[in-house]
C-alpha cells in the first residue's frame, strides 16, 4: 500500500513539473508591440502587439512594483554595451517600441518590466 | 488481501496515474504552442526573417514587393570605407540594441523580444539575401506583410534613416558574416545557382546620392 501512494505520489510530481511549469511559461510570454497610448493617472499603457496575424491592443497595468526600462551605451572605461536605466511610466511616448513581460491577474495584464525596445 | 485483489488495485492506481500524466503533458505541450516565444521549426527558434528553404536546401525569402523592386544597394556602397564607417555610427545607436554589437541576434532588448532578430553572421543566409530585399527589410521593418503577422517589432527605419543611411547599415551588416567584398554574384559563387535570379547585379561605380527608383525616402 505504501508503495503503492508512493508511486501515485512521483507520477503526479512528474506530471505538475512536465505539464504544469510549461504552462506557466506561457503566461509569461513577452508582449512587444508600439505605445498606442500612456495614462499616467490610471497607471495604464496601451499597447498594439501583433501575434499570429492579429493585431490587438492590450492594456498593461503597472503597479508599484512594475519596472520601466531603457537600454543605455556604458560609459564606464572599456566597457561596451548596455546598460538597463530605470525609468517611469510618465516617460514612455506614444510610438515607441516596447516589450513588457507580463502576468495575468484575473483578466488583467500586469508589468513586472517594461522594457523600451526602441524610441521613436 | 489476496494477491489477485491487490494486483487489481495496483492496476487502477497506476491507470489513473498515467491518464493524470497524459494530460499534464499534452497540456504543456498545448502550453507550449500557443506561447509566441516558443516558436519553433525544424528544432530552431523562429526569427525576425521571413524564408523557407527549397529542396536544395537554399532560403527562399519572402518575395520583395513591387515598389522595392529596383531599389538595389549601388555595388561601390558595399565596400565602400566611408559607407561602412557610417553604416557602423548608425548601427551602433539604432540597431545594435536588439541585433547585437556584432550582429548575432542578441542585443539585450533583441533578447525579449517574441520573435528574436536574426542571426546576422549567418552567411549562407545573407549571401542570399539580395539587396533590394535587404533594403525592403531596414526600411519597412516589421510593419509590413509577412513580417507583421509573425509579430515583428522592428521599426520602419525609412523615416528615420535616409536612403544613403539605409545603404550605409546594410554595407555594414553585409561585414558581419565576413564578406567584404560588393554583395554580387562574382562575389558570392552560391549566388550563381539556382532560385537566386533577383540578387543585385547593379552597375558598378561611385557611391550615387540618389535614391534608387520605387524606394522609401527619409520624411
Amino acid at each position: 500500500m505504501r508503495v503503492e501512494a508512493r508511486s501515485l505520489v512521483a507520477v503526479l510530481g512528474i506530471a505538475l513539473v512536465l505539464g504544469l511549469v510549461p504552462g506557466v511559461r506561457a503566461d509569461e510570454a513577452p508582449i512587444a508591440g508600439v505605445v498606442k497610448s500612456v495614462d499616467t493617472a490610471a497607471g495604464t499603457l496601451l499597447v498594439e502587439s501583433t501575434s499570429k496575424g492579429k493585431v490587438r491592443q492590450v492594456v498593461i497595468h503597472m503597479r508599484p512594483e512594475s519596472k520601466v526600462v531603457r537600454f543605455t551605451r556604458s560609459t564606464d572605461a572599456g566597457k561596451s554595451g548596455f546598460n538597463e536605466q530605470p525609468s517611469t511610466l510618465g516617460e514612455l511616448k506614444a510610438g515607441w517600441t516596447v516589450s513588457v513581460k507580463a502576468k495575468h491577474e484575473g483578466d488583467k495584464e500586469v508589468a513586472e518590466v517594461v522594457r523600451v525596445v526602441h524610441e521613436k | 488481501m489476496s494477491g489477485g485483489g491487490r494486483w487489481r488495485r495496483n492496476g487502477w492506481v497506476f491507470s489513473i496515474a498515467s491518464t493524470i500524466l497524459a494530460l499534464a503533458l499534452a497540456a504543456g505541450s498545448w502550453a507550449r504552442a500557443q506561447s509566441p516565444d516558443h516558436k519553433h521549426e525544424g528544432g530552431g527558434q523562429k526569427d525576425d526573417h521571413a524564408h523557407d528553404e527549397d529542396a536544395a536546401g537554399a532560403h527562399v525569402h519572402a518575395p520583395v514587393p513591387p515598389e522595392y523592386k529596383g531599389a538595389h544597394v549601388p555595388s561601390a556602397a558595399w565596400s565602400h570605407p566611408r559607407m561602412i564607417a557610417r553604416g557602423k555610427e548608425i548601427y551602433a545607436v539604432r540597431c545594435a540594441v536588439c541585433h547585437g554589437e556584432t550582429g548575432d541576434g542578441k542585443g539585450p532588448a533583441g533578447l525579449v523580444l517574441p520573435l528574436k532578430p536574426p542571426d546576422l553572421r549567418d552567411g549562407k543566409m545573407m549571401s542570399e539575401m539580395a539587396g533590394n530585399y535587404w533594403f525592403w527589410r531596414i526600411s519597412e521593418g516589421g510593419a509590413v506583410e509577412p513580417f507583421k503577422s509573425m509579430g515583428s517589432a522592428m521599426p520602419a527605419w525609412k523615416t528615420e534613416l535616409s536612403v544613403e543611411d539605409r545603404w550605409a547599415v546594410i554595407a555594414y551588416q553585409h561585414t558581419f558574416s565576413g564578406h567584404d567584398g560588393p554583395h554580387v554574384v562574382s562575389e558570392h559563387a552560391e549566388l550563381g545557382m539556382a532560385g537566386h535570379a533577383n540578387h543585385d547585379a547593379p552597375p558598378t561605380g561611385s557611391v550615387p546620392a540618389s535614391a534608387p527608383p520605387g524606394a522609401g525616402h527619409k520624411h
